[in-house]
């Protein structure tokens, strides 16, 4: 304790001691849009995340074939995940150095895997879905493939690996101290880049978010293409939380920073971006709790289970935060418990939905004014 | 069809904010939302709630009494009773908030068309589970009509199910455990209601606002709901093929095995034309039609309230005239029930557009058509 105080005491000393030198420092001019230049030429670069957003909607599209009836792969799936044997319909993809599961969270690599292997057998149990049973579900006029939990296929891998890869990514690697820490490279180009290494670094987090450079102000604020993943659920919730322009400004604002190497401005806009990040999350989690209670009063079950796929996938996208708001343990038993016992959504109960959802608002204060509007 | 939904939403959302000075207040110039929840809660819903539960007890004692002594005449008896408790469910079917949302009556009471295989099989096996989301089309007044009509071709065939039939003594049980669900989950919403017992009437009233989560908003939206996906989509819509290329579904009709689909569905929107209206067991009392009237809401030149209860009026003719047994006119005869089904479409557009809009009600229940 004694020890904390004064490495408190050292940080505000610290802080204190470069105000001069800041003042030497040149103002952080932000931009209107994520452009930023060096001697006339962009210095932004993330094709590697828009390779890899690609490869999940390449991904998301294959597992719901399995929705109108088709047989699925694992070892198709397996390959995507991996990017090997040319498993995509894009050439562009199959070219790519990149690849899914390198960047996924480690301990959620067996995770997918095993999913994928599940989405193969559901689609050819070739009898209908119940408690215990993988296959079909109808929902309104047509069907999900769903696990024997009751899990959609679809929605776990494409929002599992929004949490699991993009925003792991961005909140465990690039904003990291390793990737955009104030000791990072941010003087000399990288090796044959009009970019420095923290630039590049903080760059390939915005790519990861998957917003367009104009974001918000575009019309339409997203393309068709651009309309998926963590870009359209931040602007899902946009008009009851703000958290576009929060963001995009932060992203900006850090960007700047790192040019004028103002780096407490930078690391301020960190913490805004995590912290945005997660409520995105934690709102469109509440929002598809919110639609799953109603489906369970309509006895509506294939949405049901739609919802709380979604709603599973959203709450789990919460744990990936180093500086998370919620416990793991309160995450724990909303998965295992309050959505069904071991998340087994044929056991789901409306009071288990409602304890979930009341955990959230509780941890996320500013939901509690649109908990029911979300 | 989003892009619609969006702009009604934004519309309704532009409306709310314009008038964010009676949010949670009770002032709206000139009409008193307390007075009119007050009148609803004693005129129409608790009243409703109460004919229910004492109709549900009189099933479960049919039931009872039929399982006791299986004979043609206490079939009788017990068909009687639920036909009338299955007419006290279509008058108090529509307010899925509060009590009844507690106890997802509606998805626990009339799930349809009764899963007939599950149940079967969970007479033989005598093992089932009535908490459950799998067990929510095993149970309700959909099973008690498959078992009260539905399990031979003649009477006295039902009544050897339960005599002389090798399962007669768990489907006694059976019968008996549906009786008593829907028994207890009716008393719950009535006692949650009753000032003695839960008083959610007092919650009612004094949530005398018109944003997310009042009074107003909740019964606006269950009431669009309701009309949109229970009358106008399961009851009349479904069976016609609305949802399969025009194919119709014979087998998805409410209360197919006692052929009472037409007469549930008119008491239905009779009574939501009632509640609508504000007609209760005491007369006519203030309800949105008396709200609508008050604050001006206009309509193509004339009064909105006029239009949305000339359009109730055009709606129940229609249904009213569509021939029974629906499950064979869906397939022989659909002109009158896609007229029916055209008049109840126009309804759901006033409702869902044109009256929240006017009252300042942000709709959130969403369509299911996004991902």
């Amino acid at each position: 304790m004694k020890l904390k105080l004064l490495y408190s005491l050292l940080f505000v000393a610290a802080l204190f001691s470069c105000d001069e030198d800041e003042d030497a420092l040149p103002n952080v001019e932000v931009p209107a849009t994520y452009e930023f230049t060096r001697d006339g030429q962009s210095t932004v670069s993330y094709q590697g995340q828009i390779d890899r957003l690609d490869m999940v909607a390449e991904i998301k599209s294959y597992l719901s074939t399995g929705n109108l009836g088709e047989a699925i792969e694992a070892s198709k799936l397996l390959n995507m995940f991996a990017n090997e044997n040319n498993a995509f319909i894009s050439a562009e993809l199959n070219a790519s150095s990149k690849q899914l599961e390198d960047k996924t969270f480690i301990s959620d690599v067996q995770w997918f895997k095993n999913l994928f292997v599940g989405a193969e057998e559901a689609s050819n149990s070739g009898i209908s879905a119940s408690n215990g049973q993988a296959g079909l579900l109808e929902r309104g006029t047509g069907f999900i493939l769903v696990n024997e939990k009751g899990w959609e296929f679809t929605q776990f891998v494409e929002k599992g690996l929004m949490g699991a890869v993009f925003y792991n990514q961005i909140y465990n690697s690039y904003l990291s101290d390793a990737k955009t820490g104030d000791d990072v490279d941010n003087e000399t180009m990288v090796d044959g880049k009009n970019y420095t290494t923290m630039e590049h670094h903080w760059d390939e987090a915005f790519g990861y978010w998957g917003v367009p450079v104009d974001f918000p102000n575009g019309t339409p604020v997203l393309s068709e293409s651009e309309d998926r993943f963590w870009a359209k659920y931040t602007l899902g919730r946009d008009a009851l939380l703000g958290v576009s322009t929060t963001l995009m400004n932060a992203y900006l604002t850090g960007r700047a920073a790192i040019v004028a190497q103002r780096y407490e401005v930078k690391n301020e806009q960190k913490e805004i971006i995590y912290e945005a990040h997660e409520l995105v999350a934690a709102a469109t989690a509440v929002h598809y709790l919110n639609q799953a209670m109603s489906d369970l009063s309509a006895a509506d079950h294939g949405n049901l289970f739609h919802h709380l796929s979604e709603g599973y996938a959203f709450v789990k996208a919460l744990q990936y935060s180093p500086v998370k708001k919620i416990t793991q343990a309160e995450i724990n038993e909303i998965l295992n418990t309050d959505l069904g016992i071991d998340g087994n959504f044929w056991e789901v109960k409306l009071a288990g939905i409602q304890k979930a959802k009341a955990t959230l608002v509780a941890t996320y204060p500013s939901l509690e004014a649109i908990k029911d509007q979300l | 069809m989003k892009q619609v939904i969006s702009v009604i939403l934004l519309i309704n959302l532009i409306a709310v904010i314009g008038c964010s000075d009676d949010e949670t207040g009770g002032n709206t110039p000139g009409f008193d939302r307390k007075a009119m929840l007050e009148d609803l809660a004693d005129n129409v819903i608790i009243p409703a709630y109460d004919t229910l539960n004492k109709e549900v007890i009189t099933l479960d004692e049919a039931v009872n009494a039929f399982v006791a002594t299986p004979d043609l005449s206490n079939l009788n008896a017990a068909r009687n009773a639920f036909q009338v408790a299955y007419h006290a469910w279509q008058r108090s079917s529509f307010w899925e908030f509060g009590p009844a949302f507690d106890v997802l009556l509606m998805s626990s009471v009339n799930s349809f068309p009764a899963d007939y295989i599950s149940i079967d099989n969970n007479i033989v096996t005598g093992s089932y589970d009535f908490n459950t989301i799998s067990g929510q089309d095993e149970k309700g007044f959909p099973a008690v009509g498959y078992l009260l009509y539905g399990i031979s071709d003649t009477d006295q065939g039902i009544v050897d199910m339960f005599t002389v039939d090798g399962d007669a003594s768990n489907r006694k049980d059976y019968l008996k455990a549906v009786a008593l669900d829907i028994r207890t989950r009716v008393s719950e919403v009535a006692t949650g209601w009753s000032a003695a017992g839960g008083d959610y009437k007092s919650v009612f009233i004094n949530n005398d606002g018109t944003d997310v989560g009042s009074s107003v908003g909740l019964m606006v939206n269950e009431l669009n709901k309701f009309v949109e996906r229970e009358t106008r989509d399961g009851k009349i819509g479904i069976p016609l093929g609305k949802r399969s290329q025009g194919i119709p579904i014979p087998a998805e009709v409410e209360a197919g095995y006692s052929d009472l689909s037409i007469s549930l569905a008119s008491e239905n929107l009779k009574a939501l034309y009632n509640f609508y209206m504000g007609i209760g067991v005491s007369g006519d009392k203030v309800s949105f039609y008396d709200y609508l009237t008050t604050i001006n809401a206009q309509y193509n030149g004339g009064l909105l309230s006029d239009a949305i209860k000339l359009q109730f009026e055009r709606a129940m003719k229609e249904v009213g005239e569509i021939p029974s047994p629906y499950k064979e006119t869906v397939e022989v005869n659909p002109t009158p029930a896609e007229e029916a089904y055209t008049e109840l479409q126009k309804l759901v557009v006033m409702l869902k557009a044109d009256m929240p809009s006017a009252l300042g009600v942000l709709i959130t229940y969403q369509d299911n058509d996004g991902d």
